[in-house]
């Protein structure tokens, strides 16, 4: 029992440091890839309401596909497919071979193209569920659309899709185990290493858990109190 | 005596929706100091027209200028009227303002921030300088102790005044009105009526959208009466509430019982 107190520790064998440093990049990487949803998620979601025909079609399109494949898949292809394809390309052309991508980059970029598509879709729903007077008053006194946008409808929507990117948020977190695959050691690679190495499985998978409940809790937290603040002003 | 210079100037206005042609080509010119109130049924395109005003509804056909400056309308390729410049189109727009019948007060600021916002954020204007006039509107139109306050908590009544103090926070050239009182109860739309003789009286340029007919012939300088998308009559209240007024306009007014 005192074995296991000293490798869960600080000490000269102890993993804590390497797990914390896990939770920091599962948090780092799950951060990345939630901003390039929402940044990516807005977009589609304006290419859907008020984007040219082709537009429309496309990102329907997107949404379609990113939502309907397993996330692993989108790594994996990300990660090992294209790469290889770039590979034979540049074996084709006499271009200098690339090495492998960075996992980081790649990995919030895979979980963040998903979280785009799902992200799309609440914020189409937010933007629909503002009056349309709310942005004839703007209109009319002359606001262009992206000052309308940033000062009226963001605030706006806001408040209707903060519960539901809580969610998403969740997801992130939790599919961001599986950038793993990359060799990111992130906290799921760091407790799989620390699992085999030191033979404890179901203590490094436990103490994992532990620590992704505490991340999804203190998170879910965060928005539950995000979210109360934007909607101060519709409270009775 | 000179005549006031038009501060709008609508030609042939025209616009359908699908098959039904709601105006069939109206005009009208409004002078500085005007109040013209615009009557007719439902339907009879009235608040269509004021919408094709500032470019809400983009007309098919006719020109809308504001002062001398045109609205950017030109033809698309498919000969379809069309807002050809819109940074042109909110330029236009900063120059007059709009009181809506569902008032439209943006929820998630306070009553302050309403009527500041424009003058802000799209005049540009120095904050001190904004924040002593929003007071001063807030004062004129009786919501100065509710400044703090978010629009849900407010009246009908105390939502359409903070929006009238919110359309005048630009001191725009004309103030357009949509059915300011519709949606309020009896009580509350004699305070905005209140208001909005006011604001006739101290000169501004107005253009209102309304059924309430006493308003139309003791407050307005001229009536203007629309009727399948066509100014069936129009004149001043004296001629219009009088003997010689068109026998469609008193069928309209009769039911009314004046």
């Amino acid at each position: 029992m005192m074995d296991d107190l000293a490798i869960l520790g600080f000490g000269p064998d102890g993993w804590a440091p390497l797990l914390l440093k896990g939770c920091l990049l599962t948090l780092a990487v799950s951060a990345a890839s939630m901003a390039i949803g929402t940044v990516l998620g807005i977009l589609l979601a304006w290419a859907r309401l008020k984007g040219p025909r082709w537009l429309r079609r496309a990102a329907l399109v997107y949404g379609v596909i990113l939502r309907g494949v397993p996330e692993l898949l989108v790594i994996l292809l990300l990660y090992f497919g294209l790469p290889s394809l770039i590979l034979s390309l540049s074996e084709t052309f006499g271009w200098e071979a690339p090495g492998l991508p960075p996992p980081f980059l790649i990995g919030s970029v895979s979980v963040g193209l998903v979280s785009a598509a799902y992200q799309a879709e609440i914020f189409r729903g937010g933007v629909g569920a503002i009056p349309r007077g709310q942005f004839e008053a703007a209109r009319a006194m002359g606001f262009s659309d992206l000052m309308c946008f940033h000062r009226i409808v963001l605030p706006q929507v806001a408040r209707v899709v903060l519960p539901a990117l809580g969610n998403v948020w969740q997801f992130n977190l939790k599919d961001s185990a599986l950038i793993a695959v990359t060799g990111l050691s992130e906290l799921m690679r760091t407790s799989l290493v620390a699992a085999g190495s030191t033979r404890h499985p179901f203590l490094f998978f436990g103490v994992a858990m532990a620590l992704y409940l505490v991340l999804t809790t203190l998170s879910s937290t965060a928005f539950h109190y995000g979210g109360r603040y934007s909607n101060r002003w519709d409270r009775g | 005596m000179t005549v006031p210079p038009p501060v709008l100037t609508a030609t042939n206005i025209r616009k359908s929706f699908g098959d039904r042609e709601v105006l069939a080509g109206v005009s009208l010119e409004a002078r500085e100091g005007e109040v013209i109130s615009i009557l007719g049924g439902s339907g009879s395109g009235k608040s269509t027209f004021l919408r094709c005003l500032n470019l809400l509804e983009v007309p098919d056909e006719g020109q809308i200028a504001i002062g001398d400056v045109q609205a950017p309308l030109a033809r698309n390729r498919h000969g379809r009227l069309e807002v050809s410049d819109s940074r042109a189109a909110a330029r236009l727009r900063t120059q007059t303002a709009m009181v809506f019948q569902g008032f439209n007060l943006w929820p998630h600021l306070t009553v302050l921030q309403n009527v500041m916002e424009a003058p802000l954020r799209v005049h540009r204007r120095d904050r001190e300088e904004v924040l002593a006039t929003a007071r001063s509107l807030l004062e004129r139109v009786g919501m100065a102790g509710f400044h703090a306050a978010y629009p849900k908590r407010l009246s009908g009544g105390q939502q359409q005044r903070v929006a009238i103090a919110r359309a005048l926070a630009t001191n725009p050239k004309l103030v357009l009105f949509d059915e300011p009182t519709s949606a309020l109860d009896p009580e509350r739309v004699r305070e905005v009526l209140a208001l909005m003789r006011s604001l006739a009286d101290e000169g501004r340029t107005m253009i209102v959208v309304t059924h309430e007919m006493a308003f139309a012939r003791d407050v307005s300088s001229r009536v203007v009466h629309l009727m399948n998308g066509r100014v069936e009559s129009s004149g001043p209240p004296a001629h219009m509430f009088g003997a010689d007024a068109s026998p469609a306009f008193r069928a309209f007014l009769s039911p009314a019982a004046l």
